[in-house]
């Protein structure tokens, strides 16, 4: 077939909507992350003390979890719930290699690589059951790597996991103890960029719709010549993977490892986050992660009020904002009002 | 039709449970439009299933250009040169048209995602290319000027046409349309018909279309199959075939002939005067 009609002038690309205060996205990628890592320093209602250093590391590597978790479930639309056990994997495995002597950065690398390849040996299975089914299996499995750190020290001596799994975390990164430097902090930060923009570059090209294509006609995939297995299986190792590297985070943040942490109610967080932030939406495990760590902190206080608070604005988001807080901006620029607000000039602080 | 045909069956069997859906189909179709008819349950979306590979015969065989397709996959049919449409359009609401058309061309890709990833240039290039390759195929089905909206704002009609044109970009040897113009409106049908005529006339590409629509497809092809009950009834040119008895007992009902004439002449006569007709 060749080309009879010449299209000379139309834009082969979908026009890009404008980022920030009308900033180019680039440039406003880069003012956010500006703004974050200056954020800890600012000597403004207490931001630059270990209390807010400490919420604004949860949300970094609850982000970066959940933008693992994001491209599994959110753009594959694969329900692999093993995400806290990976985490969990991630976590002890990066301590124990610290420990041995492996550089921690190099530890982290090496477990993420681990949790990938167990995440798609999981997923040949995984790959023939759907939905529900596919649920149940893997988080079946992600329970039984928990259980494994747990009970694993009692049958092999060389897992030194502690006693029931609990056991504490040579420091590797300062968390800016004593006005000392916040290396997690920054470290987290980085991790974070670069996750961002694997997701970002994966998500809008075409990795992004063939997954999406996956998600949504996964019975036609086959006639369109998609080998959906095959992307399937890069879903969960990708997914898995970051979740190693949250999990290495999070076990300097924390310093105190138990399985407790790593439980079925990490999993259950990680999708609130997904869901409340957007799934499926690349700026999702951010802004879910800000609210979910924001609440949980500032409502410590309210054991069950603070879950109640979760709970209601789990079901407004999922009956209002099925795309969670990530589609905000649009429904509201989508609206009536849309053209009023757009006239405004703050409202373009939304348009992410 | 060309000599050498492009799709041949062979024999085939399908059969779900007790149910025999197919009962030993032989079929040869060749460059150009053939048109595949029958009542509803006669097994012609069974045998795109067949061709296609969603559906395994119990017996049979499937050659595209003299090969034998039937063991092999979903995808190494699609890379063999067999594209397909589907009865509801299956595209992925959230995704523009573009994106949508360019899942037709992903076995085209040369370069893995990790190139894509690194954003290195030739990855890049090949990228624009489908994209201009997907753009000249929209362009033929009247949706260039909609290619970056979201599929879902679109109504079924251009849904149906995306899916064409997305079977199409990816240069098959065969396509098979199945109700291409179920729920599209005149102008919709136009443009899809346009478009396939001028691919058809600039390839030897071979279409196999199921309609309802009998005037479409006997004024489309030159050569139709009629199914019935998982057998082969009639094939034959458009008059052979409205005229067989067989195909009126089982399909058309007496006196589709006539009307068939009549519209064709701009007469419309009363509904119920000329029997049931398809549906």
């Amino acid at each position: 077939m060749s080309d009879a009609t010449a299209t000379p002038s139309r834009s082969l690309y979908k026009p890009r909507a404008k980022g920030i205060l009308g900033y180019s996205e680039p440039a406003s990628v880069a003012l956010l992350f500006g703004v974050a890592a200056l954020l800890p320093h600012l000597p403004y209602g207490g931001l630059n003390g270990p209390y807010w250093h400490g919420v604004l590391t949860g949300i970094l590597i609850h982000t970066i979890s959940a933008m693992g978790f994001n491209l599994l479930v959110g753009w594959a639309g694969q329900l692999g719930l093993a995400h806290a056990g990976f985490f969990a994997l991630g976590a002890y495995g990066t301590t124990l290699l610290y420990e041995d002597g492996v550089p921690y950065l190099a530890a982290m690398v090496i477990l993420g690589a681990i949790c990938a390849v167990v995440g798609i040996v999981i997923a040949f299975p995984a790959a023939r059951l759907k939905g529900f089914f596919l649920a149940i299996a893997t988080l079946a499995f992600g329970e039984l790597l928990v259980k494994l750190i747990e009970l694993g020290p009692e049958m092999w001596d060389w897992l030194d996991t502690g006693a029931s799994g609990g056991r504490s975390v040579k420091k590797v990164f300062s968390i800016g103890e004593s006005n000392g430097p916040l290396t997690l902090y920054f470290t987290a930060l980085i991790i974070l960029l670069i996750t961002y923009l694997v997701m970002l570059v994966l998500t809008r090209g075409r990795m992004g719709r063939t997954l999406k294509a996956i998600k949504d006609i996964d019975i036609a995939t086959g006639p369109i010549g998609i080998p959906s297995t095959r992307y399937k299986l890069v879903a969960f190792g990708i997914s898995g993977f970051v979740a190693a590297i949250a999990g290495g985070l999070y076990a300097q943040d924390i310093r105190f490892l138990s399985p407790a942490s790593f439980k079925d109610n990490m999993l259950v967080f990680m999708l609130v986050i997904l869901v409340l932030g957007g799934v499926g939406r690349i700026w999702g495990p951010l802004l879910g992660a800000m609210f979910y760590i924001l609440i949980r902190e500032q409502l410590a206080s309210f054991q069950i009020l603070r879950l109640i608070i979760i709970g209601i604005a789990l079901m407004i988001a999922i009956l209002a904002l099925p795309y969670g807080f990530a589609s905000l901006p649009k429904r509201i620029q989508d609206s009536r009002f849309g053209n009023q607000l757009r006239k405004m000039p703050l409202a373009r602080l939304f348009t992410l | 039709m060309s000599a050498a045909p492009a799709l041949e069956l062979r024999d085939l069997h399908v059969a779900f449970g007790g149910n025999r859906v197919l009962e030993g189909v032989d079929l040869s179709f060749g460059s150009g439009f053939n048109g595949l008819i029958g009542p509803n349950g006669a097994g012609k979306t069974t045998i795109f299933n067949v061709i296609s590979g969603y559906v395994a015969p119990s017996q049979g065989e499937v050659f595209l250009a003299g090969e034998n397709l039937v063991n092999r996959s979903q995808s190494a049919r699609v890379a063999a040169g067999i594209g397909r449409t589907f009865q509801a359009p299956r595209l992925v609401l959230d995704a523009s048209v573009m994106e949508n058309t360019l899942l037709g061309l992903q076995q085209h890709y040369r370069w893995g995602h990790l190139a894509e990833l690194l954003r290195l240039p030739w990855a890049r290039t090949e990228e624009r290319q489908a994209r201009q390759k997907c753009m000249d195929m929209l362009e033929r089905f009247g949706l260039a000027d909609a290619a970056h909206t979201e599929s879902d704002s679109l109504p079924l009609g251009s849904q149906k046409l995306v899916e064409v044109a997305r079977a199409l970009v990816a240069e098959p040897q065969v396509v098979l349309l199945d109700e291409p113009a179920a729920g599209l409106g005149a102008d919709d049908v136009t443009v899809l018909l346009r478009g396939l005529r001028g691919i058809a006339a600039e390839s030897d590409l071979c279409i196999v279309i199921i309609e309802h629509d009998l005037q479409l497809v006997t004024s489309l092809c030159p050569y139709i199959t009629v199914l019935d009950f998982g057998r082969i009834i009639s094939e034959g040119g458009p008059d052979e075939v409205t005229h067989d008895p067989a195909v009126i007992e089982a399909y058309l009902g007496h006196g589709f002939a006539a009307r068939l004439e009549a519209e064709s002449l701009g007469v419309t006569m009363a509904e119920g005067d000329a029997g049931t007709g398809a549906d």
